[in-house]
């Protein structure tokens, strides 16, 4: 009996259901898409803020101090210590493989050009394809690091060749053009000449400097697979309280869960792991400005959606209650034909969950959508779908739907059957 | 006559009203609350850029070898507002210049920054590790900073006398403090501006200034290019990396929230317009008496519109004053900023409720015009 009547409410009211999964679907979809923006938004602004550069700067541990002004280093290369390039493919075998966006070693050295000035010369991977294991590969570099500079040209071929890319200020003051030949003379007096392949405007001391394979700055000064300083750019997660805290001091378990989170201090220390002897160092004002960022923005976010899904669920709502409070009638019918107040709850509710289920799943699916466009749209990018969301839109729909039914049944109830009757 | 219909029409239907009232309620304080919200937050979001520091380089156009004359810091740091937040959109927060000199203490080569602490010191992006910051307050004159790298290897702690030699002079300064920024200040020392050039024997000269510009990207660029012109011997250019990255986030924020925004619309008119068709299909046989009774189709509709436009403007106000208390609420809590209230989103409010209204009451009209007095009022 009671499922008949559920399946003939269903049958003969077909347009008001509709209406109501529809209203549902609708107020799901939006809660859905608004929180998958919201949890998604996150990791495409930290993406976005990684044209800071670097985030992270190593350097070898034992070592004389760095003469290093404007971000080069003018020790000579008799002095100091180096690294190994060669070690550089351990980066991506660290817990936090995959936040290393990009890296690129760096090799300075002074060159004198005919006229007696000095420019300096920045040996760098510039896109370079590096072979992490047999069969993956992982491209990264200058081009990697820096996704905001602009380079007018091409960048050189990471290999042995007398190629370069010279800064935009260079550039203009001795009237460089893409396509050009240099000749400058090395420390040594040693002569060579450059195939100018680019021009760099950054805005900071890059514009001053003269960028060339790191291969063939190697080659020329005697010193194979050598590197002075290497930036890395990492996604890592908002610098909370506890990652302030000195790793020393931890518990194992506060270690673990320190270790096991991308902060920019666990991946620093990642680094050191696999490259010993190197002294890792997150820079400081990037990843200040990214926390302070990111917080503000998760925090935006959280309370739009929390917005959106009131908005949904008052829409729910007022739905529901406009169809119940048109079935008064109806109850009253069934209370006048002996039905108990229990017999008619159990039969609404019974409707109100089945709507909310329907609701829901479409919601899910139309909400999934609506996120995809909204990402692809904005960011230009593609949302992952959550699966663990469904069960939290199915019962966030189901609950909103009893809800909203519950309120106005009971006023509905109350009403004396004889007069609900009278009024039609 | 009109407006009694009007008002007994609304108050005869208390509770249906009511729900349309609360859908129309409640989009007119989302349109509220976050076009208050909006432009306070992106306008914080935007402020944390500041913490990275300079947005602005300043160097000798000609050659690195060159240098620049002390009269353009002095010149910007006269145009400082007196505060680093108060400083308005398109003017400088901030302005440090940039002397080095690669001096020798205890033997190694070090590099000696001298710069004005105060501007340092608002230009930020360091850590204390040990010892007093540097600021205005710093009776400067022999006090010296060192970076990280600097006091482990040198053995420095505050408090700590030390000897710099340059060229043939020497000088002997006291340590204050140890400093961390994680890039090429870790292995540098801090002076004050006029002792670095004194030592270097390089008075009036700089080899750089950063500065901060307030404000968004496009003003950052504008002020770049005002400084450009007015200082052709400088290079004036902003440091791209900053200035795009915060173009890009906060451009993307904006649409992200916009289009939530929308979509929150969106199914609150869609709500309105469930409820008052709702209504409407209801009303049938008032409609049909007036009709009966000779009352036109634009009658009919003025009549309809009327109470849809007296539902719009109720719940503008209370949504407006709703909406701007939630956003204020929401910038204490979430953001620790004051949002402002704008009276300028008054007539966007009332103008997005009205259209939600009169979205929604437009198909009612419809079934208005299709209602046959003769078949409602014979029953049924």
């Amino acid at each position: 009996m009671f499922l008949r009547l559920l399946r003939d409410s269903f049958l003969r009211r077909r347009r008001r259901k509709l209406l109501a999964v529809a209203a549902l679907a609708l107020g799901t979809a939006v809660t859905m898409a608004s929180l998958s923006v919201a949890l998604d938004i996150g990791d495409k602004v930290a993406r976005e803020l990684r044209s800071f550069g670097a985030n992270i700067l190593v350097r070898p541990q034992a070592d004389t101090l760095p003469i290093e002004i404007g971000g080069v280093d003018l020790r000579p290369l008799s002095e100091g210590s180096f690294l190994d390039e060669r070690e550089l493919s351990k980066l991506k075998a660290i817990f936090w493989r995959h936040h290393i966006l990009a890296f690129a070693p760096f090799l300075f050295q002074s060159a004198r050009l005919p006229g007696g000035e000095t420019v300096v010369l920045v040996g760098t991977w510039f896109e370079k394809p590096l072979a992490i294991d047999d069969s993956t590969s992982f491209a990264t570099g200058l081009a990697e690091l820096n996704p905001g500079w602009q380079l007018d040209g091409d960048w050189p071929a990471d290999a042995a060749e007398p190629e370069a890319v010279a800064g935009a200020e260079l550039a203009e003051r001795f009237g460089w053009r893409p396509g050009d030949d240099l000749t400058l003379a090395l420390a040594g007096g040693h002569r060579v000449t450059l195939h100018l392949r680019g021009r760099l405007r950054t805005g900071g001391d890059e514009d001053r400097q003269l960028f060339v394979p790191l291969a063939w700055l190697q080659q020329e000064s005697g010193r194979p697979h050598a590197f002075r300083q290497l930036q890395v750019s990492a996604l890592v997660s908002p610098e909370d309280e506890f990652a302030q805290r000195d790793p020393a001091s931890m518990t194992p378990v506060e270690f673990d869960r320190w270790y096991c989170t991308p902060y920019v201090s666990s991946i620093a220390h990642q680094i050191q792991e696999v490259l010993p002897g190197t002294e890792a160092r997150p820079v400081y004002r990037v990843a200040q400005a990214e926390t302070a960022v990111l917080s503000r923005v998760e925090r935006l976010l959280a309370v739009v959606s929390g917005v959106a899904l009131l908005a949904a669920v008052l829409v729910v709502l007022s739905t529901m209650t406009t169809t119940i409070l048109e079935r008064r009638t109806e109850i009253a019918l069934m209370k006048a034909l002996g039905a108990d107040n229990l017999n008619v709850s159990g039969l609404f509710l019974a409707e109100a969950t089945l709507l909310g289920l329907a609701g829901g799943a479409l919601g899910y699916a139309g909400g999934l959508a609506g996120a995809d466009l909204l990402a692809r749209s904005v960011f230009g990018a593609t949302i992952t779908a959550k699966p663990v969301l469904l069960p939290v839109m199915l019962a966030l729909a189901t609950a909103a739907a009893l809800v909203g039914t519950l309120i106005p049944l009971r006023g509905a109830q109350r009403t004396d059957p004889a007069i609900a009757l009278r009024e039609k | 006559m009109f407006a009694r219909l009007v008002a007994r029409g609304l108050w005869q239907r208390k509770s249906r009203v009511l729900i349309a009232l609360a859908a129309l309620t409640v989009s007119a304080t989302l349109t509220a609350a976050l076009s208050n919200l909006h432009l306070d937050a992106l306008r914080k979001i935007r402020s944390e850029f500041s913490r990275y520091g300079p947005n602005v380089m300043i160097t000798p156009r000609a050659s690195s070898a060159e240098l620049l004359p002390v009269g353009i810091a002095r010149e910007l740091r006269a145009e400082l507002a007196p505060e680093a937040e108060s400083a308005s959109v398109g003017s400088l927060a901030a302005v440090a210049p940039y002397l080095y000199a690669i001096v020798e203490v205890q033997g190694e080569s070090v590099v000696l920054a001298g710069t004005w602490l105060d501007q340092f010191a608002r230009l930020g992006g360091f850590r204390l590790e040990a010892g007093a910051a540097p600021g205005a307050d710093s009776e400067s004159g022999d006090r010296i900073w060192a970076g990280v790298v600097v006091a482990r290897r040198l053995q420095l702690s505050p408090g700590d006398r030390v000897s710099i030699r340059y060229a043939g002079s020497e000088r002997s300064f006291a340590v204050a403090g140890i400093l961390s920024t994680g890039a090429a200040e870790d292995a540098q020392l801090l002076a004050d501006l006029d002792a670095v050039q004194a030592l270097a024997a390089a008075p009036d000269t700089l080899n750089a200034i950063l500065a901060r510009a307030a404000g968004s990207a496009p003003d950052i660029e504008r002020k770049v290019a005002e400084l450009a012109a007015r200082f052709p011997a400088a290079a004036v250019n902003p440091l791209r990396q900053v200035t795009q990255a915060e173009f890009r986030v906060v451009e993307r924020i904006r649409w992200a929230l916009v289009g939530i925004t929308l979509i929150v619309l969106l199914i609150t008119s869609l709500c309105v317009l469930a409820t008052m068709t709702a209504q409407a299909f209801e009303r049938r046989q008032t409609v049909g008496t007036l009709k009966a009774l000779g009352a036109t189709e634009a009658r009919l509709a003025a009549l309809f519109l009327g109470e849809a436009v007296v539902l719009a403007l109720v719940a503008g106000a209370v949504g407006f004053l709703a909406g701007a208390a939630l956003a204020r609420w929401l910038g204490a809590t979430l953001f620790a900023a004051s949002v402002t209230l704008r009276w300028s989103t008054l007539p966007l409010v009332l103008l997005v409720t009205q259209g939600v209204a009169l979205s929604g009451a437009f198909f009612p009209l419809r079934l208005v015009r299709q209602t046959q007095p003769a078949v409602i009022l014979r029953g049924e």
